[in-house]
């Protein structure tokens, strides 16, 4: 109910929708990266899966030779061959 | 490098394995605490990450925390480098030594070079050189180029011009040596070639011809006064002579013209260096060359980074009929360069003529006239002062 209140008057007064309700933002960069803001941390690490944790749900990247080449505590970029990113709640 | 990667070399760094059950809830723990961390991989049961060496020395509270082992894989930058050297004193000892040696080396002159001699050889210089001081060995700092230039100039009449300088360890001596002017034997004034005299201006010796006179090559001008009051013949003889070439040339000749196939190859050049990284290279036996530059990068320097389109089109030589005109203008312009090639450099144009003829079906002639106004007058040594020179 709070969510959807907060999201009416972000609508109302114009403001972006991932600043205000803290969401995640990801943006691909072809097959070469991810680049995921606003996370919550890491869940699992391994070359071809990388799970971070987003809000209520998390990021799923799955590829090959997977490395997180910088990492902060509200952006993370993911480098390597990359094969699907998948947001699951 | 960077300036953050400088900071973290100074500062020391590390290579830190995880493993354990949860290495990525160390990774956020890492995170939150605000802890330099950079540069993640994992092989599928550890995570690696660099830290610096501070932050690596209050990970393991993290790790309690998280349930994992870090462990140091490699180890970066100048606290290890210290380490290392603090452990082996000699070595710290002998570079610092090598160094010193190497700084009073580099004081020293080790090779002599000597630059622009002809007939002064160089180990008369070098002996004078030496002399002075200056020797494989000697101290820079000892040596005086002043001196040894005024040496070498003192030494060697010969020499006009000495100069010592030192490029590193190498000593350079460059010298100019004194050229003198051709000695003229004394003689007679005479004609270099036929011709109908001009003017005459004698400055020494008496008059043989007069201006209107027609002479031939090897005729006294200026005859000098032999004998025991020797004096040489010398002055200017001004004369009409004639320059005559013939030149042929074809009324058939042939044009390139483009078949219309072509290929094009895309070229990074950058200085004089090209690499070829896109299309074909020219095939064509005959073909004309142009080039598309498409970008430019420090353009007018000599470091001018060019990205261009090469098109060789290929061509064919067609037979062609030229005109009288233009095959007559051919054969002038071939005779006029071939004259002008013949002609010094001092000679006055006083008339140009030229008669065209047909020599047979298809070619043409031009035999091209000259008339020139030149000093004919050349010195002809006498024998005797041939031999009195050693001649």
């Amino acid at each position: 109910m709070l969510r959807k209140i907060k999201q009416d008057l972000a609508e109302i007064l114009e403001l972006p929708l991932d600043v205000s309700l803290d969401l995640p933002k990801i943006v691909i960069i072809g097959e070469l990266g991810v680049l995921i803001q606003n996370h919550r941390g890491l869940i699992q690490y391994s070359p071809d899966r990388i799970v971070v944790g987003v809000g209520e749900g998390q990021i799923t990247v799955a590829g090959e030779s997977l490395k997180i080449s910088e990492v902060n505590q509200e952006d993370m970029i993911v480098r390597g061959r990359i094969k699907t990113v998948q947001m699951s709640t | 490098m960077s300036l953050t990667k400088a900071t973290h070399w100074l500062k020391g760094y590390v290579l830190v394995e995880v493993s354990g059950k949860n290495p990525e809830r160390l990774v956020n723990l890492c995170l939150i605490s605000g802890f330099p961390v950079w540069g993640f991989s994992a092989d599928g049961r550890s995570v690696f990450f660099y830290t610096t060496l501070p932050k690596y020395r209050t990970i393991h509270k993290l790790a309690r925390k998280s349930r994992c082992i870090p462990r140091i894989r490699r180890r970066f930058g100048f606290p290890f480098i210290m380490s290392r050297v603090k452990r082996r004193p000699l070595f710290l000892l002998m570079a610092a030594f090598m160094f010193a040696g190497l700084i009073y080396m580099a004081g020293a002159t080790w090779a002599i070079q000597v630059k622009g001699n002809e007939t002064v050889s160089e180990t008369d210089i070098l002996r004078t050189a030496a002399a002075a001081g200056l020797i494989p060995g000697a101290r820079k700092s000892a040596l005086s180029p002043a001196a040894i230039e005024a040496a070498l100039l003192k030494e060697h009449p010969e020499l006009t011009w000495a100069y010592v300088h030192f490029q590193g360890t190498l000593a350079v001596i460059e010298v100019v040596e004194k050229t003198r002017p051709p000695t003229e034997l004394p003689g007679d004034v005479v004609a270099a070639r036929d011709g109908v005299v001009t003017s005459v201006l004698v400055l020494s010796g008496t008059p043989v011809v007069t201006p209107g006179q027609t002479v031939k090559a090897g005729d006294v001008l200026i005859a000098g006064q032999p004998g025991d009051a020797r004096t040489g013949a010398r002055g200017t003889v001004v004369a009409l002579t004639c320059y005559e070439v013939y030149r042929e040339t074809d009324l058939y000749d042939q044009v390139a013209v483009r078949t219309g196939r072509k290929a094009e190859a895309k070229i990074l050049r950058y200085a004089a260096t090209e690499i070829m990284f896109a299309g074909k290279h020219n095939e064509f036996e005959w073909y004309e060359v142009e080039d598309y530059p498409e970008f430019s990068l420090f353009k007018g320097t000599d470091k001018e980074l060019t990205v261009l389109t090469r098109v060789f089109y290929e061509t064919e030589w067609v037979p062609r009929k030229v005109t009288q005109e233009e095959a007559i203008e051919v054969a002038k312009q071939e005779a006029m360069e071939a004259i002008e090639r013949k002609l010094p450099s001092s000679v006055k144009l006083v008339d140009l003529s030229y008669e065209t003829l047909i020599v047979q079906e298809g070619v043409i002639g031009i035999r091209l006239v000259l008339s020139v106004e030149e000093d004919i007058g050349r010195i002809r040594p006498w024998p005797e002062s041939k031999d009195l020179n050693g001649g």
